[in-house]
């Protein structure tokens, strides 16, 4: 067995692990080899007797070094199945981003999805490496609404299997029309219709194993229709871990209990993450309404990610009815907090890492102390936290927990919102935000903001910042000036909506200290601050220097 | 103050402060686990040139006091991940393509995250903007794909929209 050979087995039951002891065999000083697939390892400075085994009477060999092992770059495929023997190739590694799969990786990651697709027509490493990113942020959308104008739509399904053999894309969004006969009288259409169904059927078994994210949408007239969409997704149960249901239901026969969630036949036990986007445009009967939501707050127990989009009262109220809902969840997300939002929210027994709620007017005043009890609740969990107020709570004061794990902040004030957010105080800081007190690892902060369209830019922070000033404080309780630093957060981004302008930057005033108190926020706009600030200071010196000089 | 002995691969000794290359994760590991109290203890750094490691000591002198680096997933999205360069690396970085692609394996070599960040943004930045052929050029690599791969690769990305 020679060395490398004998490195690349060490390697294989130590990998990642940075220190090798290696007994019986003495190694040569910066001995250094290249392994298969890439892999590299390299003995960094003498070997020497392992310490603390220098015990009178006993030989021994045993003996420390210290490698540096690097992983190459190695197709998924042989990873399982990889053979023994090796490359003979002993030359030193160079580099061009075209050469080095793990350095590739890093750069394409800074790459936008456009940018991306044009590098996998470099050559075939930046294909492969490209591919492989871009199959994670890529998703495939088949809209089959429109299938009355034609049969071009269902063609896709034979063409995407035909020129994507090679590449399988792990999302996929199907946009369903409904397939009740009755409501397509037209013997095409029902004749397309009955095509697509089969099309379908025979695309998932073709690619459905591939599949783990899926948004089912579509509207349903019929129990017929629900059965074509749960039978997708029964095609799909081995595979999926993220899903959203986008139906919209049209109810035009009553019998609800067709409409029951078939959980002898669907098992989603991989779902790690579900939205619920469905909608009832015509009021069906309560009962079968009843029957459709809960059957699905019992199929979803076990996600970690839960976000609601509509129906939040029938679908909460479904959770309520469980001693323990979603023992395992870690996000919520909500686009309308009300009060039976908290009332889950408090039933909860898993702490929680990300929370999102939207449209906080919908609260009633007493709820706001339920609301700073559930942030207290998760706060030494939370990570992620939104909120978007909407509507004037006169003068609702919201108490932010200290929150030592929270990394997203991101806080939204509808034009009428009158909410003031302000953390716990201290001898000289009334109310106003100590970052390194309150949130000590906060990386990104996000302001939003939609003031009344009468304002110019300039003026906005101006007439509507006090909303938002607490996170930019310069003053204590006593008005005497303050110095506030937050050196932990990397992103800042305090935004107002201009109607016709879409999204601007705030425009703080020139003499604000943003960049004192963010040094570490280096984004377009902080630097083009740091650059006029730097400027401005220069000028000032050459003024002052100038004077004597005139005096 | 504790020094560490670095020794290019042009085989030049360079005398570190243990507190400055305290960013370099190999070098790191190599101190904590087998002990330099040697002072003559020499570590060989054999893919890295004596003036790649004055520019990575001298980026790390700069970077000394920082925080350590939040873990960004390189598969985030482009709008999550942050291509922001503050002026003093904007400045350190500017420097001749074979140079900075030096640099670049040093920082891979010995586990320096913000350097190999700060390269890799570079890098990625001369690539937007430029098509396939101009990507070639400016990096001198060969074209492997036949035109028949080039069209399977179009006619894939044509598919593929963003999440």
């Amino acid at each position: 067995m020679d060395l490398t050979h004998y490195l690349n087995e060490l390697v294989k039951r130590m990998l990642l692990k940075r220190v090798a002891l290696v007994n019986g065999y003495r190694l040569e000083k910066n001995c250094r080899r290249k392994l298969k697939y890439s892999d590299k390892i390299a003995l960094l400075g003498k070997v020497r007797p392992r310490r603390g085994l220098n015990t009178p009477g006993i030989k021994h060999e045993s003996l420390n070094g210290f490698f540096l092992f690097k992983e190459g770059y190695r197709p998924i495929e042989r990873q399982n199945a990889e053979d023994p023997s090796m490359t003979g190739d002993e030359d030193s590694v160079e580099f061009t981003p075209g050469q080095n799969h793990l350095i590739l990786s890093h750069i394409f990651s800074y790459l936008t999805f456009n940018t991306l697709k044009r590098a996998r027509l470099v050559c075939t490493k930046w294909d492969e490496e490209a591919v492989r990113i871009l199959k994670k942020k890529s998703t495939v959308s088949f809209n089959f609404r429109d299938l009355y104008e034609g049969p071009i739509q269902p063609m896709r399904l034979l063409r995407y299997i035909k020129e994507m053999k090679n590449l399988q894309l792990p999302s996929l969004t199907l946009d369903l029309p409904p397939f009740t006969a009755v409501n397509n009288p037209d013997p095409q259409e029902a004749e397309l219709l009955l095509k697509l169904a089969d099309d379908l059927t025979w695309f998932l078994s073709d690619r459905g194993s591939h599949i783990t994210r899926l948004n089912l949408e579509g509207r349903i007239f019929s129990r017929s229709d629900y059965k074509i969409h749960l039978g997708i997704l029964i095609k799909l149960q081995a595979t999926l871990c993220d899903l959203e249901l986008s139906w919209n239901f049209d109810l035009r026969d009553e019998s609800s209990q067709d409409y029951a969630f078939p959980t002898e036949d669907l098992h989603l036990n991989k779902l790690e993450a579900f939205t619920f986007s469905v909608r009832f445009g015509r009021t069906p009967p309560v009962i079968t309404q009843r029957t459709i939501i809960s059957s699905w707050a019992a199929a979803v127990q076990g996600v970690k990610t839960f976000q609601v989009n509509y129906c939040e009262q029938e679908f909460l109220t479904c959770l309520l009815r469980y001693e323990q809902p979603f023992p395992k969840l870690e996000a919520f997300t909500t686009r309308s907090t009300q009060q039976i939002v908290l009332d889950l929210l408090f039933k909860l027994t898993n702490p929680l890492k990300m929370l999102i709620l939207n449209n906080l007017g919908r609260l009633e005043p007493e709820n706001f102390a339920r609301l700073e009890n559930l942030l207290l609740k998760h706060a030494d969990t939370l990570e992620d936290l939104q909120f978007m107020d909407d509507v004037s709570h006169h003068g609702q004061v919201l108490h932010l927990p200290v929150l030592p794990r929270l990394k997203r902040l991101s806080v939204g004030c509808v034009q009428f919102s009158d909410l003031k957010i302000r953390f716990p105080s201290a001898q000289d800081n009334k109310d106003v935000v100590d970052y390194e007190r309150h949130l000590p690892r906060l990386d990104a902060l996000s302001l939003y903001m939609f003031p009344c369209s009468s304002y110019a830019l300039p003026d906005v922070w101006k007439v509507e910042g006090d909303k938002l000033e607490n996170f930019f404080p310069t003053r204590d309780r006593n008005g005497a000036p303050i110095e506030t630093r937050c050196v932990t957060l990397r992103k800042l981004d305090p935004r107002v909506y201009v109607p016709g302008h879409s999204w601007q930057p705030v425009e703080f005033h020139p003499d604000f200290p943003l960049t004192r108190m963010f040094p570490n926020v280096w984004n377009e706009w902080m630097t083009k601050r740091r650059r006029e600030e730097s400027l401005s200071r220069t000028r000032n010196d050459m003024e002052a220097n100038s004077e004597p000089g005139q005096g | 103050m504790p020094f560490v002995n670095l020794e290019s691969s042009d085989g030049d000794l360079v005398k570190v402060d243990v507190d400055v290359i305290k960013c370099s994760v190999t070098i790191n590991a190599l101190i904590e686990h087998l002990g330099l109290e040697d002072d003559n203890e020499v570590v060989p750094l054999q893919n890295v040139g004596t003036e790649t490691l004055h520019k990575v000591l001298a980026w790390a002198k700069h970077h000394k006091d920082d925080l350590p680096s939040v873990d960004d997933d390189e598969d985030d999205p482009p709008r999550e991940r942050r291509t922001d360069i503050t002026t003093w690396d904007a400045n350190f970085i500017k420097m001749e393509q074979i140079q900075l692609f030096d640099l670049i394996l040093a920082a891979n070599y010995l586990d320096i995250s913000g350097l190999l960040d700060l390269g890799c943004k570079i890098v990625a930045d001369m690539i937007k903007g430029k098509t396939a052929d101009e990507i070639r050029t400016m990096f001198n690599i060969v074209n492997d794909l036949t035109p028949q791969e080039q069209e399977q690769i179009r006619k894939e990305n044509e598919w593929c929209e963003e999440k």
